[in-house]
């Protein structure tokens, strides 16, 4: 009992000296072991693009557009990050809703392009973050494309736009 | 009309639309076993790590996998392996300041006379609260919002049946090239009561001399019942036998069993 009382005693005598001893011999290295738990995380971040706008413009002169085709005068600005990599990121956009609520343009109507690229369907959820994208910000410009059918009525309509975020199990 | 119709969409108010969002849902997948009957209980975190308050409003929602292994989030039903309809939480909307963290709490109530493998999704669907404070009513026509959910994978124990199928084999269009080469695509569906984990490779073979050895890609393999996946293997030596007739012998393992697809064709 005394000796251990005795050796716990050295104990905490030699953890108080210790760093000082390392620290008076002058010795520049000390290993200190560091654990850290890296929880997953998703930043996103937009901005609306009116017409004006220079990232808009850039965008909309790669653009191949049908003759009955709109191009909405605003656009969408994205950036997605991730660390994780088993993280992708879409963008799901609901059917049009008219403000009072009377009319619907179904979603099957409505396309996206990525930076003026090639056109993408509404219909499914448009991936803009995949696995091999982790810890890369992301940025794209997102232009909107209606077809307007005879059988759509004027007005303001409502929209909904969704990121979901998926972790591949 | 498409005249005034582009006028109208021009009025569409989009000043508000603009904003951000950095959050984190843990944890973001649930691996349990569980038995008939039994009370299980976890406990999801929300951070919001962005600068802004949140509006959270969670939903208990059914899980598939399409065949890429994408998780399909969907309104909670019936569906058989879908226990949505099992599951109570503690609150279903919650605001989050910013640098802040909420818990919800989550009660499976296992299903008696289920067998095998049950799955559903806690969905966290966010927007921002600034945002709507700033918003006049007549500008209330957009919203923006993310959705993160947690995935819960689950199993009732030693009920499951574990069996998988190739339902279809092929190969893409030649020429072949090093950005191009030539691909082997099986898909496998999951025909037992619980998911599998599978993994595969492809043994190409001339006669008996063996030309190459291919792993089959597909993420973790994971497949729910009833649910197919995509496995596909890159042959970038495929131009150094052209002319050859292949034997391909894919074969796939999972716990508790094995498959083989043979699959013959000609590199042109």
């Amino acid at each position: 009992m005394k000796l251990s009382l005795a050796s716990s005693k050295l104990a905490l005598l030699l953890i108080s000296i210790i760093p000082s001893l390392v620290l008076s011999t002058g010795e520049a290295k000390i290993d200190v072991r560091v654990q850290a738990d890296i929880h997953s995380s998703m930043h996103m971040q937009w901005q609306k693009l009116s017409e004006r706008d220079e990232r808009y413009q850039q965008a909309r002169v790669k653009l191949k557009m049908e003759s009955d085709w709109i191009l909405l005068p605003y656009g969408l600005y994205v950036e997605l990050q991730t660390n994780d990599v088993n993280k992708m990121v879409a963008l799901r956009i609901d059917d049009l809703i008219s403000t009072d609520k009377k009319r619907t343009i179904t979603k099957d109507q409505f396309y996206i392009s990525i930076n003026g690229g090639e056109l993408y369907s509404a219909i499914e959820d448009l991936p803009l973050l995949s696995p091999n994208d982790r810890g890369v910000m992301k940025k794209q410009i997102l232009l909107f494309i209606l077809k307007v059918k005879p059988s759509n009525y004027a007005g303001s309509y409502a929209a909904n736009f969704k990121f979901i975020t998926n972790t591949l199990p | 009309m498409k005249l005034l119709f582009k006028i109208a969409l021009l009025l569409l108010p989009f000043s508000v639309f603009a904003g951000m969002m950095n959050f984190t849902v843990s944890p973001a997948i649930v691996k349990f076993e569980t038995v008939q009957g039994s009370v299980k209980a976890f406990d999801l975190n929300f951070f919001n790590q962005g600068k802004d308050s949140l509006q959270i409003v969670v939903e208990v929602m059914d899980l598939t996998l399409d065949a890429h292994g994408v998780p399909v989030i969907t309104n909670a039903s019936k569906k058989s392996h879908q226990w949505a309809r099992y599951v109570e939480l503690s609150k279903d909307s919650f605001k989050v300041d910013a640098s802040e963290s909420k818990s919800v709490h989550v009660t499976l109530k296992t299903p008696r006379g289920k067998l095998g493998g049950g799955y559903f999704a806690i969905s966290f669907n966010a927007t921002e609260v600034a945002s709507k404070k700033t918003r006049k009513p007549s500008q209330n026509t957009m919203s923006i919002g993310g959705q993160l959910p947690s995935l819960f994978i689950g199993e009732i124990s030693r009920t499951g049946t574990r069996k998988a199928v190739v339902t279809s084999a092929n190969i893409n269009k030649a020429p072949y090239t090093s950005e191009h080469p030539l691909k082997l695509r099986y898909l496998v569906k999951n025909i037992g009561t619980t998911h599998i984990n599978v993994d595969g490779d492809i043994l190409l073979r001339d006669g008996k001399k063996v030309l190459d050895r291919v792993r089959l890609e597909s993420g973790s393999g994971l497949i729910l019942p009833e649910g197919s996946r995509y496995f596909t293997g890159s042959w970038q030596k495929a131009n150094n036998h052209t002319g050859k007739k292949v034997l391909a012998e894919a074969r796939f393992s999972y716990p508790s069993g094995r498959l083989i697809k043979k699959l013959e064709f000609s590199v042109p």
